[in-house]
């Protein structure tokens, strides 16, 4: 066990070992720069931009599939890496102080957001599959809606059988009262982190199993296939909004960058032309 | 008297299934008197529900075929056998060239032309085609491809009169009435080796479908010894060179044989090697139902039983073999075994040590089940053959192998032989038997446990076929691993089978399963016979969103057909492995947390080692 945990680990080493380097390497050349008063920040500076910059392109990788421009798995690690080195790079940069001035407050909290979402957007990456994958069948993003309105129909049509078949109203009552909305209402972008007794449908089974005493034999087996039902559209719901987080965080990373380097490109001229060599 | 129920498939004759074939009784009579004689000599052989002259109703055709007409085309995967009754056909001995055979040539495009792709502008409209083939009305009902549709083989000036000195140049092999040609492929399921052309107009072929080929040669001693030594004359012993045990094998070396002759060792092994067809050639039509049951492989011929006495080395000449062992009350799967593998050379190998070597100790007999995946041919060499002529050739690697293997079935007889079970999770294992995913050279399998569903690998699949992405990311999974939605270009590609005219076919540089949009006539054989769902129809557009052949719009401002009798033009499409790349896969290189594989199962190193990374 213990060595099956330290295997990723030990896969992540050269990684580690490159990130470390290359940051003490960058705080090493700032210290030097900084006591010869040759000119840190601007150094620094360009050295953030270019990375940056060489950072977004991993996603203009992904648009040109067809040129031959390594694996995208191998864009992703250096992008993880040089991310990193870019955090550090920044602080260097900054020297380690808080920023001062309206545009480079601005540019230090854009700067935050995209590394934070970055490094949120990894960890949920990584967990988040496996979480899905447990919870029930894997559904194409696009198809979500049709399988709601597929669940909606069978659900209804079950409701008006057991009533007409059965002349009761048991069922149908707990559709009308409870069921209908559920199966109407889209969840919320939060609903995988929820506990799980929170959930509705954990509600709505329980409240199903307490009319069970209400039931005929005939109808029973009818409250068992809408319990299904029930299941299956919690993991739909699951699914949904789990597939909503993990494409969501880049409609903030992915913006957010393009606007770092266009407020960075300005924050760079206007120091070029205002603030010396630094 | 054997008892043998009328086989399902004789609900429709042969020859009613090609347009324009026949089956003339007046012809077949004559042609047991002459050319089918010996056939009819052996008639009092086959059981009453399985009559010669049924099998001739209901499993034969008589084609007629004009000068220049393709009967046989090289690289199909035929599923029938011809005698020729009248005329003469040309074997060619060399390859004519791929667009006379229906077949695309493959074209990579440059560095240029890839980098000018960026500023392509995208259509709107799905599966648009900027060239297009109406198809022939004929086509749709055989084979019918005329050499005289290609300029380069006819007479100079002349638009249908075939030039010799083309077929000359090709060093044609002539055959005449009586011959039988075609039966190895159709047997063995292997691709046609030749083209075969009709020599004149008027051939006249009786052409007998597998089943009643396989028929035959299971109860006319004369046929099956024809169509044996024919086997062992053509391929067999270049199988024996190529497969692992038997390339030791001498070609020079001379002995005498039972009948006094002198022959090579090779020639030796070959004629004493036997070969054996298990399961149903077209296994397609039932895996969907098998693998919807969950079958361990209760429903599979067995080839050789746990347990029964080792009496042959069995070679897999071609297709799938499942090997199980006894588990409590079941079966366990612990390795599959494809094409050029061998089973049974560890029992053999112990017999022999324990024979000549003094050992007291038990005969082995077969430790494991055998099974048939599918469509499996195979080779069987007889015990003292292979202790007489394999054995003692081993290599010193080999011996100690084997060596191994057997003190670990002393120490454990569940000790497993095959080392492919230690490798992968045992229930993948099964997964992959019961799925065949191990008929895949490219099969795509997806970690769920990395997948992010972030659909990069659509997209990069759309990107590279001008927005039309050629998979789903849909399929069965176990243990976190779906067997994805894709074409995985098989080694035996059942959806080959019967296309009429040789638009599906393997290319001859990376043995990827192609499709010729310009050849294909939109039949769907193809896609009706993958088991795997793995090829799409699709209905073809012009830039203008338009359904070729041609769509207007009408007075509520929708699409409808110009000509309302015609059908849209349907292609089949799926992976090809994005052939025409400078990258190789796409959805491969496309996938940022490595969770999209492209496995090859007969060579599964690399993807058992992506495996057990996960």
């Amino acid at each position: 066990m213990a060595e099956q945990t330290l295997k990723p680990l030990v896969r992540k080493l050269p990684g580690i070992a490159i990130v470390v380097s290359l940051s003490l390497l960058v705080v090493g050349i700032w210290l030097l720069l900084k006591t010869s008063l040759a000119g840190a920040a601007l150094y620094s500076g360009l050295a953030l931009f270019g990375l940056i910059v060489f950072l977004a392109l991993f996603s203009a990788r992904k648009k040109i599939p067809f040129i031959p421009l390594l694996r995208a798995s191998t864009w992703l690690k250096w992008h993880k890496y040089l991310g990193y080195l870019s955090i550090v790079l920044f602080l260097v940069h900054v020297d380690f102080r808080m920023p001062a001035g309206i545009l480079e407050t601005v540019l230090a909290t854009i700067f935050a957001t995209v590394a934070i979402s970055g490094i949120v957007g990894l960890v949920l990456s990584r967990e988040m599959p496996k979480l899905m994958t447990r919870a029930g069948e894997t559904l194409i993003y696009e198809k979500i809606p049709r399988h709601r309105e597929e669940i909606r129909e069978s659900v209804k049509n079950l409701v008006l059988e057991s009533e007409e078949s059965c002349r009761s109203s048991t069922l149908s009552e707990f559709y009308f009262e409870h069921l209908r909305h559920y199966l109407e209402e889209r969840p919320g972008i939060l609903h995988p982190f929820g506990i799980e007794k929170q959930r509705t449908s954990y509600r709505l089974l329980n409240e199903l199993e307490a009319r069970m005493r209400y039931l005929s034999e005939e109808e029973k087996p009818l409250a068992e296939e809408l319990k299904d039902w029930i299941e299956t559209k919690e993991n739909l719901d699951y699914q949904a909004s789990s597939q909503r987080i993990l494409k969501g965080w880049l409609f903030v990373h992915i913006p957010l960058t393009m606007s770092l380097i266009l407020i960075g490109l300005a924050h760079g001229i206007l120091a070029l032309i205002y603030g010396g060599n630094g | 008297m054997e008892t043998i129920s009328r086989p399902q498939r004789w609900s429709v004759p042969y020859a009613d299934e090609r347009i324009g074939s026949e089956m003339d009784w007046e012809i077949a009579g004559k042609l047991l008197q002459g050319t089918l004689r010996d056939l009819s000599e052996d008639s009092d052989r086959f059981p009453r529900d399985l009559s010669l002259a049924d099998i001739l109703r209901y499993d034969t055709r008589l084609v007629r075929f004009r000068e220049g007409e393709m009967v046989i085309r090289q690289g199909d995967y035929g599923d029938s056998a011809f005698v020729i009754v009248s005329g003469s056909v040309n074997v060619l001995l060399n390859s004519l060239p791929p667009r006379a055979l229906g077949h695309r040539e493959s074209e990579r495009p440059g560095v240029f032309k890839t980098l000018a792709r960026v500023l392509r502008k995208k259509s709107p409209f799905p599966e648009v085609r900027k060239k297009f083939r109406q198809p022939d009305a004929e086509e749709g009902g055989g084979q019918i491809v005329h050499l005289q549709d290609f300029s380069e083989f006819l007479v100079a000036g002349s638009s249908d009169q075939i030039d010799p000195d083309t077929i000359d140049t090709m060093s044609a092999k002539g055959e005449q009435e009586g011959e039988v040609f075609g039966e190895i492929a159709a047997l063995s399921r292997t691709p046609r080796t030749a083209t075969v052309l009709a020599a004149e107009d008027d051939t006249l072929l009786l052409e007998i479908r597998w089943q009643g080929l396989r028929d035959i040669r299971k109860f006319s001693p004369q046929w099956k010894k024809m169509i044996d030594d024919r086997y062992c004359r053509t391929s067999l012993a270049t199988h024996l060179r190529n497969a692992q045990f038997t390339r030791h094998l001498s070609r020079k070396r001379r002995l005498v044989d039972s009948m006094g002759d002198m022959v090579s060792e090779l020639d030796l092994v070959a004629k004493q090697t036997r070969f054996y067809s298990y399961g149903e050639f077209t296994w397609q039509s039932s895996f969907k139902q098998m693998a919807g049951e969950g079958s361990s492989g209760e429903g599979e011929p067995v080839i050789v039983r746990q347990g029964s006495i080792a009496s042959d080395l069995i070679l897999i000449r071609s297709g799938f073999v499942r090997v199980t062992r006894r588990y409590n009350h079941g079966e366990k799967t612990v390795a599959y075994l494809g094409k050029g593998q061998t089973f049974g050379l560890v029992e053999l190998f112990h017999n022999y040590r324990e024979k000549y070597n003094g050992g007291k100790g038990k005969p082995f007999p077969y430790q494991h089940t055998l099974r048939a995946v599918g469509y499996v041919d195979t080779l069987a060499i007889p015990a003292p053959v292979v202790e007489s002529y394999i054995i003692p050739k081993l290599g010193k690697s080999e011996v100690q192998d084997l060596e191994a293997e057997i003190e670990e079935l002393k120490k454990d007889e569940n000790a497993p032989v095959f080392n492919l079970e230690a490798k992968a999770d045992g229930k993948l294992l099964e997964f992959f038997v019961e799925q065949r995913a191990i008929n895949g050279t490219a099969a795509m399998f997806i970690d769920l446990d990395r997948c992010t569903r972030c659909d990069d690998c659509i997209r990069a699949c759309a990107a590279t076929h001008d927005g039309n992405p050629r998979f789903n990311r849909i399929g069965p999974d176990e243990l976190q691993l779906q067997f994805t939605h894709a074409c995985m270009h098989c080694v035996d590609p059942v959806c080959m089978i019967g296309c009429p005219t040789g638009a599906i076919h393997r290319d001859p540089n990376g043995n990827q399963v192609v499709i010729n949009e310009f050849t294909c006539i939109g039949c769907s054989t193809c896609a009706d016979n993958c088991p795997y769902d793995n090829i799409q129809m699709v209905e073809i557009r012009d830039g203008k969103g338009d359904f070729l052949p041609g769509t207007e719009k009408n007075e509520n401002n929708e699409y409808v057909r110009a000509r309302p009798q015609e059908e849209p033009v349907r292609k089949a499409t799926k992976c090809d492995l994005c052939i025409d790349q400078l990258t190789g896969p796409a959805c491969y290189n496309a996938c940022p947390h490595d969770a999209l594989v492209r496995a090859d199962m007969a060579n599964p190193d690399s993807f058992l080692k992506w495996l057990n990374k996960r």
